[in-house]
């Protein structure tokens, strides 16, 4: 029967609960050497994906990332994070930050699978939609 | 000069207050792959079937569909060029299934599948869309078909009527007049309150602009659309053509209209949805066509219906057209289309060449609606024309083999003959149903018989002119009760005995 990532990525997830590091490591190399075994080394890089969102949804965290066109404050990023949270519902968020000039202004929130554009650059765009129409 | 500056400013202003721009949250994915006009996205875990993506790419905003959905992929086509989209762009879900904008500007205008402008005038201004994929109309919202649908081509017509809401298909080889039937019949219904949209699936362009223009030339493009998807754009846009053909024929439907639908050709359709399905790594069947095929056209043809009063009454006839291999009807798509359509126009190489145009053979095209579909006066002459045109094809192979024949026979031969002349009609001349029921009634009741068969082509426009100027009201009268009653066949009878130029 074929194994898919989705199926590694759970089984490594479940074999992991509640193991001490030592254990982990040890665990990995055994989940390697299955993979290896199986032919299946070429799955990794959806098993890493399934994994990361396995254990996200496991740990109620979610992956964010706050795009802006300059530099914000620590203040403004507590902000958003907390407002995140709120959204997803998640305890945690891994936060990443990104600068990106071409929005101009504003930013841009990604979580999860959903994402928030308020930045000016859309904002430009869908007014000069607006006014040729 | 300052008050027009002022004046634009001011109007400026206006519109920008009316500007509201609004932030939602929306589910993002990202593109695994791209190419062929097909992309694989990752995430979108809550898209629809057919939902509209948007692809963010760095040369600005791409439109697809969402076609497969997949354990932890989505598989889309792309409604526009793919070049620009890159592996990892964002692809947002919209949230909207596709549709395309309706109205009553899109008459008279040339639009591609999803309403965009071809013809270079003005985009199509609208708050109302329609569904591209919509279920057909019920059982109980349907009627028979029993109005006709004069196509103006006297073949047809006499022989093969087509009625209001019913679906025949065009079939035959390649550069044998499908597309003149189809282009004749649109011709045909000015003033008749029949409103025609042209679907053209994989067409050249030359072709097409070269119909527009004939139209144009005829005053047809008043009440006709033509949607192209030409030779050179996306499988995805001809894929969807047919489809958002239909919603914009649905849409003069529920205002309770009567509309015409050419779809011009369905096997390059199917041609281009099986390019899709194998990009999508769906199995191939038969032909390598996906195993919906079959589905796929019969969504399409079930949406032609004619309405019940209570549904407002309106009705969608359709024209599908297949192309044949040097006339092998029994390859798959032909079979299929056959066997969904309510019967075909047969056209065959042999009778083209021999110079009867349409081409169209009466033996074996059929019209599963029959003389429902006609008018009470064509049903009496043509009737009886049918049945003597059967004879004429059975006794004229029979009687290559001898030449003693005797009187019955050879009076049979000579009225089959003439039968034979009189159905031959040029291209963009569509005739008035009551002059062919006058032409017919020369012929059947054998006041053409006198005329040398040769002479039939020449004989047949001077006596209808004749006609026209002598007995208009006798034609009228034809028009208006649509019956040939005892004194209007003994008027039609005098005048053309009447008519003597020509006869020998």
């Amino acid at each position: 029967m074929k194994i898919t990532a989705k199926q590694y990525a759970a089984a490594l997830l479940t074999s992991l609960e509640g193991k001490s590091e030592k254990q982990t490591g040890e665990i990995i190399k055994n989940f390697s050497d299955v993979l290896r075994a199986n032919n299946n080394l070429s799955l990794l890089g959806g098993i890493i994906r399934f994994f990361n969102e396995a254990w996200d949804k496991k740990n109620n965290t979610v992956e964010a990332e706050i795009v802006t066109a300059r530099e914000i404050s620590k203040n403004t990023i507590t902000e958003l994070e907390k407002f995140i949270k709120a959204r997803a519902g998640s305890d945690t968020v891994e936060l990443s930050e990104k600068i990106d000039p071409s929005l101009l202004g504003g930013v841009v929130l990604r979580y999860g699978n959903k994402s928030i554009d308020l930045s000016l650059k859309s904002k430009i765009n869908k007014l000069t939609e607006y006014l040729t129409e | 000069m300052s008050t027009t500056k002022d004046f634009i400013i001011e109007q400026l202003k206006e519109r920008i207050a009316g500007f509201k721009s609004e932030a939602s949250e929306k589910t993002f994915g990202r593109v695994i792959s791209v190419g062929d006009g097909i992309a694989r996205v990752s995430g979108l875990g809550d898209a629809m079937m057919s939902e509209m993506l948007e692809f963010k790419s760095a040369a600005g905003s791409r439109f697809g569909v969402v076609l497969n959905l997949e354990e932890d992929s989505v598989g889309a086509i792309i409604l526009d060029d793919t070049e620009g989209i890159k592996e990892g762009d964002e692809v947002v879900a919209l949230k909207r299934i596709l549709e395309v904008p309706v109205s009553e500007a899109i008459i008279g205008r040339v639009l591609n599948p999803l309403g965009k402008a071809l013809d270079g005038k003005e985009e199509i201004k609208t708050d109302k869309f329609y569904p591209v994929e919509k279920v057909a109309p019920g059982v109980i919202t349907r009627e028979m078909v029993k109005k006709p649908l004069q196509t103006g081509i006297k073949a047809i017509d006499a022989m093969i009527p087509i009625g209001r809401g019913q679906r025949e298909l065009i079939i035959g080889d390649r550069q044998i007049g499908k597309t003149a039937i189809a282009i004749d019949t649109i011709i045909n219904q000015k003033g008749q309150n029949v409103k025609c949209i042209y679907v053209a699936v994989g067409q050249k362009e030359s072709k097409i602009a070269g119909i527009v223009a004939k139209l144009k030339e005829a005053g047809a493009m008043e009440y006709t659309t033509v949607i192209l998807a030409g030779a050179s754009d996306p499988a995805s846009l001809l894929y969807i053509a047919p489809f958002a053909g239909s919603a914009m024929a649905e849409y003069f439907l529920d205002k309770g209209e009567d509309v015409l639908i050419v779809y011009d050709d369905l096997t390059k359709h199917a041609a281009a949805y099986r390019e899709l399905s194998l990009l999508l790594r769906r199995p191939p069947g038969r032909e390598a066509y996906p195993g919906d095929v079959f589905y796929l056209h019969s969504r399409l043809l079930e949406r032609a219906c004619k309405l019940n009063k209570d549904f407002g009454g309106g009705s969608i006839t359709a024209l599908p057209v297949i192309e044949t291999q040097s006339g092998d009807v029994s390859a798959y798509i032909p079979t299929n289309v056959i066997s969904i359509t309510d019967g075909q126009i047969y056209l065959v190489p042999d009778l083209f060449y021999q110079g009867n145009r349409p081409a169209v053979d009466a033996g074996i095209s059929v019209s599963r609606v029959g003389s429902a579909a006609q008018i009470k006066a064509m049903k009496k002459v043509a009737g009886k024309m049918r049945l003597e045109v059967a004879q004429y094809r059975e006794l004229a192979a029979f009687a290559q083999f001898g030449s003693d024949l005797d009187e019955e026979t050879k009076k049979k031969l000579e009225r089959g003959k003439r039968i034979v002349e009189i159905l031959k009609q040029g291209q963009y001349v569509p005739m008035a149903v009551e002059e062919q029921v006058a032409i017919f009634f020369a012929v059947t009741s054998g006041l053409m018989d006198d005329v040398p068969v040769e002479k039939i082509v020449e004989f047949e426009p001077k006596m209808v002119e004749y006609i026209q100027a002598r007995g208009a009201d006798v034609l009228k009268t034809i028009k208006t009760s649509g019956e040939l009653s005892d004194e209007t066949s003994a008027k039609l009878k005098k005048m053309i005995e009447d008519f003597t130029e020509i006869k020998n």
